[in-house]
């Protein structure tokens, strides 16, 4: 069943993408395979009482998302994006799932990885920081690192900051559309979410934009305008220094 | 293009960066069971818990990366090793550092590498089992993302020579960097650390050859990384902890510069280089740089010599007494000898021009070394207030001649106003910190116990303190020190006020107390930071960036945490009453009671006690953390513990045989049943008449199906079931006496000795609560008539049925201990009285209730909803802002 649903959504969205493309030749349409974090955290225990519980295991996940890879990969996506990353050992067996498929297929596309900081403490939910968490998932050739979801744009800015400076890979950036209200709402528009990215745009921050919760076509829309005068950020070349 | 530098980067939830300015990464090397007998121990028999603590000690002790070994044959290493990460996983404080996983089995550190998150480093791969196996590994490591320690040891064995050293290295490296295309900064190598002067030839050169192979590693193989496990080199001494310390720090001073860049290191054994005599650092440092033909012979010699030293303690014991005055006096000081301190301090003021000029130079000087010794963690708490006996003995006799000089008094650095807070009676943390305070030359205006806010105020403005330290150990005085910074604010005192005390913590100083005043407000739980916390307050230079970064962290502190608690969810009390905990009282039948009604015992015999007591909380209450019995054997604090112990064993003794204290109990067993959380107590002679209520408090945190909101009602049959069952209550005392002989060492100056009577005290009446619940069980009540349980097992609590106290996590509400006091006659009969907090004067006694049923069990209530409070004030029959006041704590 997983095979199949993305099979099928990879194939639908690369048939879409093929028809975009051939009406502008200058502007190829891609597709990239969403990888989601699952429902389970494979280092935090659910169990306050039992804090050496696992609700799931690295195998576990390696399995699922083998299986979810070789169905986005063979439904034709250009690319693979491990989002909403909380628990980065739930990327990384992602992140393991696909060096494997790809070694058994013999094949490489691009990918992408992008976190989620929870809140303003700035850490990912299993608690790593911006750094811990670029530290850990960079062991792979990426295509792009960043954050996406949780926070919007205003809040997200810093830690993106934190990250364009000590990362080599180019930098993604998916916020939701501001915080929800009290009814779990997002009230932000369009307007203001695209003057936000043109802040991070300004101050060279991102190589990718896009958005997340709360987000409707208009606002990927005005993002998109926003994008297309901006100079593509250079990945810095030193680590950590 | 210039060639970026690449540094090895590690992750835990934080991150770790080995770069030159990184100087010397610091591996933790106490969770490895090959390498620690203690966590060995631990492991085997499942005490996870504490090795948890050895890996929390680790880290608190600076270590940046954690080694985890669990290769033991009578251990499943594959389950240990999954167990301990993911146990430490949970720990913030411990899983900010990066682990190094380590094993000679494959098996076990693949297993390890699923469950952590960080980017973690694997320890270790070698060429052992030839290129295949080696690249296989590499690659599995790459894809996990871990950095790697390579051993220098190939298919012929482990590399013992420069050559083969640089031979196996080289070759690993190229394996991996071209074939594996691992990143060479991920590459950490290990060539090799063996043991020098074991007296064969081919082991000379051992130390040398690490250094020049390292040297060699970081000019040939770009980026790589240099590890060790230091200890090995000095094994040939072991036992000979001076020998072995100077080793190891000479041999890290050299590995060091010659680019070792990371190390597993044991920071008890290690001396520090500038003060290892100059003539053992020759001998040492000949026999590692192999300088001289016969270096090992000279260094064993030197090393029986020191050996021999040590058998003969008692010479040396004597031998200060022939030193120079100031050296006798300072030997005194540190080793906290009493003995001879008058007869030196006389000696020093018939030689002095003024008797002040004693106290500000010969005992002064000899304080500074204690503090220096204690600031830089080389002495302990029990010595230090040790120490302090003697200073205090050598003042109290100066005191005549210097009023006599009428020259004033002693100037000090400081004023600190030490009070514990109204409505609490527990002191012995705050004498411990206002001795190690006074000792380091600040002066102290103890107000004592149950001080009102008034007082704390008033003496505070007109003594003109500097600072003000509040401490309490009962929940209701977290309010009482809420209210003082308040006042504090509103009268515009605007001094430091310090926080200290069982129950205060880091959490409630920076959410509750902090925003209430407007100076700087600090938590102090541990007296060894007191004096470096008020040298910065009251240092000019620092003060200020000392203040404002402690704002800043409780600042930040206190978002995190109001973020983090906003995540949890409550339910209503209603929908928790539904959720209680289901006990089948259709199948069960409640044992009557052999004994309904009240008893007094009147002096138990406190020598029935001791094998009662509970000795691990005693060392805590002297800041040395453990478990009893190992702590006495703990390598930090293993040989204070002892000392301390062997001083409250002969103080017991005193305690029992001079008849110092008192000891008095009072109990009753009662028909009960409840309805809805409250428990209705029934007079034993009529079943019909309702003597009292006791009021229980339930959990209403939200929780997974199956897991039930317990309240204290949940124990006892509900009224509707027309089930008759039963429980109790009682209050144990060995509190009377305790006042007079503490006040009596006061005056002697002996602080010491005062805190050593109150912590006995304290530890009697937990063993007096222990034996009369086993009394209980198997006489009074006679529940469990043929239990035979072992004293550690009653400290474990492995028995039947449970005795929660009111004021501790199970029923917080200390008011429930007014309706046991009025049930049982507690204050008449037996004296024990409660004080406005309801603290239980005198301070050493134990109070709580009884339940029998086997399910029965301890659980903290955790927070509660207003809609409970409500409940409960209408219950309670109270008005709901004083209900709001008493159980503040725990609202949400």
């Amino acid at each position: 069943m997983a095979y199949e649903l993305n099979y099928q959504s990879a194939k639908i969205a690369k048939e879409v993408a093929q028809k975009i493309s051939a009406e502008n030749l200058n502007k190829p349409r891609f597709v990239a395979g969403s990888i989601g974090p699952t429902n389970k955290t494979a280092s935090m225990s659910p169990d306050v009482n039992d804090p050496g519980f696992r609700a799931v295991s690295f195998d576990d996940l390696f399995e699922a998302y083998h299986e979810q890879v070789a169905g986005l990969v063979e439904g034709g996506v250009d690319l693979l994006l491990v989002e909403t990353v909380f628990d980065t050992l739930n990327a990384k067996a992602a992140l393991f799932a696909i060096q494997q498929y790809f070694e058994e297929k013999k094949i490489k596309l691009p990918i992408m990885i992008s976190g989620t900081i929870t809140d303003k403490s700035g850490r990912t939910l299993s608690g790593q920081t911006v750094e811990a968490f670029s530290i850990s998932v960079s062991h792979i050739p990426l295509l792009s690192i960043g954050f996406n979801c949780a926070l919007g744009a205003s809040q997200l800015q810093p830690y993106i900051k934190r990250l364009s400076k000590i990362t080599p890979f180019h930098t993604s950036v998916h916020p939701n559309a501001g915080l929800p209200n009290a009814f779990g709402e997002y009230d932000q528009s369009p307007e203001e979410m695209a003057a936000l990215i043109d802040q991070f745009i300004d101050q060279n921050l991102v190589n990718i934009v896009g958005g997340c919760c709360g987000t409707t076509p208009d606002h990927i829309r005005l993002i998109a305008e926003a994008a297309a005068k901006a100079k593509p950020r250079i990945p810095q070349i030193n680590t950590h220094a | 293009m210039h060639k970026p530098n690449r540094f090895l980067t590690l992750s835990g939830q934080e991150s770790l960066l080995v770069s030159p300015q990184t100087n010397f990464v610091n591996i933790g090397e106490r969770t490895n069971v090959t390498g620690s007998r203690k966590f060995l121990r631990l492991i085997e028999t499942g005490d996870y818990e504490s090795a948890v603590e050895i890996a929390r000690e680790q880290v608190e002790g600076g270590a940046q990366i954690i080694d985890v070994n669990m290769d033991e044959g009578m251990i499943d290493g594959k389950v240990a090793m999954v167990k301990f990460l993911n146990l430490i996983g949970a720990e913030p404080d411990i899983a900010r550092v990066p682990v190094m996983i380590d094993s000679s089995k494959w098996e076990i550190i693949e297993s390890g590498l699923k469950v952590v998150q960080g980017k973690s480093v694997v320890n270790s791969i070698s060429l052992k089992e030839g290129e295949s196996i080696f690249i296989e590994q590499a690659r599995k490591v790459k894809m996990y993302g871990a950095a790697v320690v390579v051993m220098a040891f190939d298919e012929e064995g482990q590399a013992d020579n420069l050559e083969r050293r640089i031979q196996i290295c080289e070759r690993s490296y190229r394996i991996l960097v071209d074939q594996v295309n691992f990143p060479p900064e991920d590459i950490i190598f290990d060539p090799n650390i063996f043991p020098v002067a074991t007296g064969m030839e081919e082991h000379k050169t051992n130390a040398l050859d690490f250094f020049l192979a390292t040297n060699w590693i970081r000019e040939n193989l770009p980026y790589a990384n240099i590890s060790g496990g230091v200890s090995n080199v000095s094994f040939s001494f072991r036992g000979n902890n001076i020998v072995r310390e100077a080793m190891h720090s000479a041999f890290l001073y050299h590995a060091i510069h010659h680019g070792m860049t990371m190390g597993i290191v044991n920071p008890a054994l290690l001396e520090v280089y500038d003060q290892i005599p100059k003539s053992l650092l020759e001998k040492v440092e000949d026999v590692l740089l192999n300088r001289k033909e016969d270096a090992t012979e000279a260094l064993l010699n030197y090393a029986e010599r020191i050996k021999g030293d040590k058998k003969q303690t008692k010479e040396v014991e004597k031998f200060w007494r022939s030193e120079n005055l100031q050296t006798r006096i300072t030997h005194a000081l540190v080793r906290g000898i009493d003995l001879h301190i008058v007869e030196d301090v006389e000696e020093a003021r018939a030689a002095a021009d003024r008797p002040l000029h004693v106290i500000e130079n010969n005992l002064m000087q000899g304080m500074n070394v204690v503090g220096d010794l204690f600031g830089s963690g080389k002495m302990f708490l029990p010595q230090v207030v040790k120490s302090a006996r003697v200073m205090k003995k050598a003042v109290a006799y100066l005191q005549p001649f210097i009023e006599a000089e009428n020259s004033g008094v002693v100037e000090s650095t400081g004023k600190i106003l030490m009070a514990t807070v109204k409505g609490d009676v527990h002191d012995i943390g705050k004498n411990i910190v206002s001795v190690v305070l006074a000792c380091n030359n600040f002066e102290i205006v103890d107000l004592g116990v149950m001080v009102p806010p008034e007082v704390i105020l008033q003496k505070a403005q007109e003594e003109n303190v500097d600072i003000i330290g509040l401490s309490g150990l009962i929940t209701p005085s977290l309010d009482e020190m809420v209210y003082i910074a308040k006042e504090m604010n509103r009268i515009g005192l605007k001094i430091p006020l310090l926080i200290g005390g069982a129950t205060t913590s880091k959490a409630h100083t920076a959410v509750k107390i902090a925003p209430q005043a407007n100076a700087p407000v600090i938590h102090v739980n541990d007296a060894s930071r007191a004096v470096t916390v008020v040298n910065n307050l009251l240092s000019e230079d620092k003060n200020k960036i000392y203040t404002s970064e402690i704002a800043a962290e409780y600042r930040s502190f206190r978002e995190k945490f109001l973020d983090r608690t906003s995540n949890k969810k409550y339910i209503d009390i209603k929908t928790a009453r539904k959720r209680k905990y289901n006990i089948d009282w259709e199948g069960f039948k409640p044992i009557v009671p052999c004994n309904l009604g009240c008893k007094t015992i009147e002096n138990q015999d406190l020598e029935t006690l001791v094998p009662y007591i509970d000795w691990s909380p005693f060392f805590r209450s002297w800041d040395l953390h453990g478990k009893y019995p190992n702590i006495l054997n703990d390598e930090i604090v293993g040989k204070e513990a002892t000392s301390l112990f062997v001083d409250a064993q002969n103080m017991l003794r005193k305690i029992i045989d001079e008849k110092w204290l008192t000891s008095k109990a009072r109990f009753g067993l009662f028909p009960a049943n409840t309805e809805d959380d409250d428990i209705l107590i029934f007079d034993p002679n009529d079943f019909q008449k309702e003597t009292c209520r006791l009021i229980t408090l339930r959990q209403q945190l939200q929780k997974r199906t199956g897991q039930p909101n317990l309240a204290l009602s949940d124990f006892i049959a509900p009224l509707s079931n027309g089930v008759k069952d039963y429980m109790g209550a009682f209050c144990v005392t060995t509190g009377y006496g305790v006042e007079d002989v503490a006040t009596r060492f006061e005056k002697e100056n002996d602080d010491y000795n005062s805190i050593m009577v109150k912590a006995l005290a304290d530890r009697l009446a937990e063993a007096f609560a222990e034996y009369l619940h086993r009394e209980i069980r198997t006489n009074y009540w006679g529940y469990a008539p043929k239990e035979s349980l072992s004293n550690e097992e009653l400290i474990r609590e492995t028995y039947k049925g449970i005795r929660p106290a009111p004021g501790y996590p199970a029923c917080p509400d200390h008011l429930e201990k007014q309706t046991l006091w009025d049930l049982m006659e507690v204050e008449k009969q037996i004296g024990v009285s409660l004080t406005e907090s309801y603290a239980m004067l005198p301070a050493a006694s134990v109070s709580g209730y009884y339940f029998a049923h086997p399910e029965a069990k301890y659980f903290g209530l955790g927070k509660i909803k207003e809609d409970q409070l409500l409940d409960y004030s209408k219950r309670r029959k109270i008005p709901f802002k004083d209900a709001k006041k008493w159980l503040s704590p725990s609202l949400i």
